[in-house]
């Protein structure tokens, strides 16, 4: 066991000798450096708040493109309010004159279906200009009057005229086909107009809730009170609507009835198709808002594409500080609403508010991929230091390894060889020099090549002073035939005189001589020659 | 050397073959050297129309020979450093301090060995 | 070189940077398809709960959502499929379905604007289909009419009123098995009627309507061994006047609704008690007549196959039309053939025509899923339909009409004339002290194979 400790300390501590590269040292630092560094960039960027810029941004487009449906809606309703006042003033005035003419009140219509039918005549083609020129599917006037007292629905059934358009579609403006919902079918086949398939002489207003109320108390003007009911469900079709309810008001206050509008769930759906933006399908909604609740199912939903919204759902408003969330239950949209004033003059007021959704799936997507983006693009930045780092270490420590591999092949790098780093360089030179005085000092040849050449040393003292001369010229590099052109003698001059250096030398051929010469010099005891 | 040498001899050559000597200027004798025969002598002789363009072969060999010459007597002439003079092998001297002419060695009793004997 | 290379790597990264923050799709987003149809038409519509079910199930999990734009009828989805494949100002934008007859695919500019279903369904998936049925939906050698549902004509009757007209007069509901039988009952109904308001004169209630006279007088050539059709007009020959006289004879006498608009309308209003009209029709058939005094009254009706002439064959018009996918994105395509799939699956198919009123379109929904969804049929009305449908089914033959290019304007004219001579028979009748039945017969008659003729 302690032996086992021992060996492993002992290995620990050749690890820690074990040189690490230069360059992957270098690498480390600047790996470490960078890491630093990135770390604090991405601290400094989330306390900055780039991260939540999306939902600053989300927050954004959601107002702006709720501001604008806002307008939109509020302007669309005003008009529909406008246009239905203008009907409800008409109406009174010709229902007005026809009672006038034949002396007669509201009340004394009541089970004599021929004034009414004479009442509906006047009132059709009111009803019908009011149909053609709002932007709505239908036009509708309730007379507060019944074809038979005696019947057991007549408290809640009152003659009336509703005219609706049948065949919706999304961008057409084709005259649409108008059939006739409620009201007498002489008019319908007077005027050619098909009955609806569910048709009904009168109307039932308890399906309008309110409406009674508005037809009961006496009123100044039309647009003292008035309302837009909740969507209600058109009895027996597959269709729902909501109704502007606007009193026809007499001239002595006497309420005659109502009129007013529809826009219907499809034609809301057609008329507000989703916007398609970055964070995905924004769908309108007019609803109203009851204990933190947006109730779809009594407002309008515009275009659902995109979205699993059946238009039948209750969603829990939860406030954000960016965007409310809106939760059906099974689903979570996230948006932003702003109540409206609808109705007026009503007991008790239900805030109505415009709201635009975008199915949270969709955002969640948008931001996962926005995280995707800088995951990604902080990976690769990262690599890209990594990669240059790499690459800018391999470049520092170049030069370094490059003189170290000219050491070891023993080419001391000569002067004005430079490495290009000063402090190499002044390595190369310190090493040279010990090298140099290493040399010198200790003589590290072997003995008895050293002997050999103090001999030969030794020997060149026989030498005379002539010889000598052309011995120098050798030393010097010269070939033998360049010695007379040098020296000014004859060539059998030279070979004379080269047979005795060689005899006083020892050496046999100028070969020998010149080995001599060359290993004298790489011990740099050359000079010892003079 | 190579000049000097030139510079010191003299033509001694026959229409058939370039020969050039050097006079020892201590001892006086002539050195001659190898002669060398000219490639067209015959032709020279036969066409005498051609003498101008025979001629100028024989001065452009002639050059040459002069150059050989010139390396030949590289064998066997010094200059002594004293005098200055161009002297033979036989009259030059290998002494212990500076190879002298015959005469410069005797004035300066200085003894040396001759390279020729 | 080193700088060379390092500035490529930049270049690298930056174009994969760039190619990283292009908005990548959003897979959430369902394909929404649009669909105009006629099955409900203002009323409460089967085929939008059925619809309904499928984005709630099939849809949710394929990520389709099929959104209905237009509830309406053939005729009006006709024009606007017109408009819209013309071009013309205004239309509205082609939606991804619409039920159409081939009628309204033969009158298109250019009908590779829709999808030949052979490039969607195998030649399996579309064995399971009742041959004669993919046979109509070819036009041009290309399955572009998809069936989905199909219905014949039936009579339909307000049998509380019928009984009591019948209890009155000895007129039974057997007599109703032929024209003739009919139209004489219809005159006798007329009578009837008038006589319960002694004090207003020429007040005789209609106790007949037909939904289509065209088919009527095709049908009805047809069954007496008449070809109806000559090249791209009609043949008027000696059948079509057999057809004439009874039905002129009682309207000219009031016993005819004349009236536009479809059948079920006047029933509604208890204008006319005896109707022929598709077996689609019941949808729209209402329990109660409200009368013009704000009474109304509970009422049954009944149905039983149509009347045939004494001499004529028995002979039905099959009718029923079918989806049409307009040429879009490959994925759209897909997601309505998706859908329509889902929707011929026997056991949608069946929930979805026993709904409806129509037959199914797959051998396997007759065969095995028919006979359980009628035994199950809770609604008096829809056992009535359906055993009607049974009887038609065992002793009649099918008609299936001819694909014309001249077929819809034919039809219109047909429609509108007919109508239009006999009421204005009807008022000279009226005009005349009710004198003369036979001469204004005639005329109108001659009238309107002039207007037919022109």
């Amino acid at each position: 066991m302690r032996n086992k400790l021992k060996e492993i300390r002992a290995l620990n501590a050749f690890a820690k000798k074990q040189s690490v590269g230069m360059q992957r040292k270098l690498m480390l630092y600047w790996v470490s450096m960078i890491l630093v560094v990135f770390a604090a960039v991405i601290l400094l960027l989330s306390v900055a708040g780039a991260f939540s810029r999306n939902d600053e941004q989300l927050h954004e487009v959601l107002e702006l493109h709720l501001k604008n449906t806002q307008d939109n809606l509020v302007n669309h309703l005003d008009r529909l309010t406008a246009q239905s006042l203008h009907l409800s003033k008409e109406l009174s005035r010709e229902v007005e004159g026809a009672l006038v003419q034949e002396g007669i009140s509201l009340q004394q219509v009541n089970d004599d279906p021929q004034r009414l039918l004479k009442l509906q005549e006047i009132m059709y083609p009111l009803i019908n200009a009011t149909l053609q020129t709002a932007n709505c599917n239908g036009a509708y006037a309730i007379l507060n009057a019944t074809a038979n007292t005696a019947l057991a629905v007549a408290d809640h059934s009152r003659s009336g005229i509703h005219l609706r358009y049948s065949n919706l579609s999304a961008s057409s403006p084709v005259t649409p086909t108008v059939v006739y919902f409620r009201g007498i079918p002489d008019i319908a086949r007077q005027k050619d107009l098909e009955l609806h398939n569910r048709w009904n002489l009168e109307f039932d207003t308890d399906q309008i809730p309110g409406s009674r109320e508005l037809m009961d108390a006496p009123l100044e003007r039309p647009a003292e009170r008035y309302f837009w009911s909740h969507r209600i469900d058109l009895k027996d079709t597959w269709e729902s609507a909501m109704l502007l309810c606007v009193p026809i008001v007499g001239s002595d206050g006497t309420v005659y009835g109502i009129c007013g509008v529809e826009i219907s769930a499809l034609y809301f759906q057609l008329s507000y198709p989703t916007v398609e933006g970055q964070f995905g399908s924004a769908v309108t909604v007019l609803a109203p808002v009851q204990d933190s609740r947006l109730l779809l199912s009594e407002g309008l939903v515009g275009s659902v594409n995109g979205t699993y919204l059946d238009g039948q759902e209750a969603l829990r408003i939860h406030q954000g500080r960016y965007y409310h969330e809106y939760d059906t239950g099974t689903d979570r949209y996230i948006g932003l609403h702003q109540t409206i004033p609808l109705s007026k003059g009503e007991a008790e007021d239900t805030a109505w508010a415009v709201a635009i959704l975008v199915p949270q799936d969709s955002y969640a997507a948008y931001t996962a991929d926005v995280q995707k983006t800088w995951v990604i693009a902080a990976l690769v930045l990262l690599l890209v230091l990594l990669a240059l780092s790499f690459f800018l270490a391999r470049r520092f420590v170049r030069p370094i390894t490059d003189s170290l591999k000219r050491f070891q092949q023993e080419e001391l790098p000569e002067q004005g060889l430079s490495s290009g780093i000063s402090e190499v360089d002044e390595l190369a030179e310190f090493l040279n020099a010990r090298a140099r005085n290493q040399r010198l000092e200790q003589g590290e040849l072997p003995p008895n090549i050293a002997e050999l050449f103090d001999q030969f040393i030794a020997r060149k003292d026989l030498l005379t002073e002539a010889e000598r001369n052309i011995l120098r010229y050798y030393m010097d590099g010269h070939e033998i035939a360049e010695i007379p052109d040098l020296a000014f003698i004859s060539m059998s001059t030279v070979r004379k005189h080269n047979r005795s250096i060689y005899g006083k030398l020892g050496v046999a051929s100028r070969d020998e001589l010149m080995l001599y010469i060359d290993l004298l010099r790489r011990c740099g005891r050359l000079q010892e020659l003079f | 050397m190579i000049q000097l040498l030139s510079s010191h001899l003299e033509d001694s050559s026959t229409p058939q073959y370039f020969c050039f000597s050097i006079r020892c200027e201590v001892c006086g004798e002539f050195w001659y050297s190898s002669s060398i025969p000219f490639s067209k002598a015959a032709q020279a002789a036969e066409y005498r129309e051609k003498k101008e363009l025979y001629d100028a072969i024989y001065q452009r060999e002639k050059q040459r020979a002069r150059l050989t010459a010139g390396q030949e007597a590289r064998e066997r002439f010094s200059q002594c450093p004293i005098c200055r003079r161009l002297v033979c092998d036989a009259c030059f001297l290998i002494c212990d301090e500076m190879d002298l002419c015959r005469e410069c060695a005797a004035r300066m009793k200085e003894s040396g060995e001759p390279v020729a004997p | 070189m080193q700088h060379r290379k390092f500035f490529f790597l930049l270049l690298v990264i930056l174009f994969l940077c760039t190619g990283c923050s292009g908005t990548v799709k959003n897979e959430e987003t369902p394909t929404t398809i649009t669909v105009w149809h006629v099955y409900g038409g203002q009323a409460d519509s089967p085929l939008n709960d059925l619809i309904d079910q499928f984005n709630q199930t099939v849809g949710k999990e394929q990520q389709i959502n099929v959104q209905v734009t237009s509830v309406s009828n053939t005729n009006t989805i006709h024009e606007l499929v017109l408009a819209a494949a013309n071009g013309e100002p205004g239309a509205s934008e082609l939606p991804d379905l619409f039920i159409s007859y081939p009628k309204t695919v033969m009158a298109l500019p250019d009908d590779s604007i829709l999808v030949d279903y052979r490039d969607y369904f195998s030649e399996e998936e579309l064995s399971a289909f009742l041959p004669a049925f993919v046979e109509e939906g070819t036009v041009n050698d290309r399955l572009v009419i998809l069936p989905v549902a199909k219905s014949t004509e039936i009579m339909f009757i307000n049998q509380t009123i019928f009984d009591r007209f019948s209890q009155a007069t000895g007129v039974t509901m057997e007599d109703l098995d032929t024209w003739e039988g009919l139209f004489r009952a219809a005159e006798i109904y007329a009578d009837w009627t008038d006589e319960q308001t002694p004090d207003i004169p020429g007040d005789a209630k209609s106790m007949f309507v037909h939904d289509y006279y065209f088919n009527y007088f095709q049908i009805g050539a047809e069954s007496l061994g008449e070809d109806f059709f000559r090249g791209n007009k009609l043949a008027f020959g000696p059948a079509f006047q057999v057809a004439w006289e009874p039905l002129a004879q009682a309207a000219l006498q009031g016993g005819v609704w004349l009236q536009g608009g479809y059948a079920t309308a006047s029933l509604r209003t208890g204008d006319s008690i005896v109707s022929v009209a598709s077996s689609a029709s019941i949808l729209y058939y209402s329990d109660v007549v409200t009368y013009p005094d704000n009474t109304s009254e509970d009422i049954t009706i009944i149905s039983r196959p149509c009347p045939v002439f004494e001499n004529g064959e028995k002979l039905v018009m099959q009718r029923g039309a079918g989806f049409c996918t307009v040429r879009s994105t490959p994925e759209r395509e897909q997601a309505a053939v998706t859908f329509l799939k889902w929707l011929t699956e026997p056991e949608h198919n069946v929930e979805f025509v026993t709904r409806t009123g129509y037959m199914p379109v797959t051998r396997s929904a007759f065969e095995d899923e028919l006979p359980k969804a009628i035994a199950g049929l809770e609604s008096a009305k829809y056992a009535s339909l359906y055993q009607a449908y049974l009887d038609t089914q065992t002793n009649y033959e099918f008609y299936v009409p001819p694909q014309l290019e001249t077929y819809l304007s034919l039809e219109t004219m047909l429609e509108d004339h007919v109508r239009a001579q006999l009421a204005l028979g009807r008022q000279d009748y009226l005009d005349a002290g009710e004198t003369g039945l036979e001469q204004i017969s005639a005329e109108r008659f001659q009238d309107f194979r002039e207007i037919m003729e022109r």
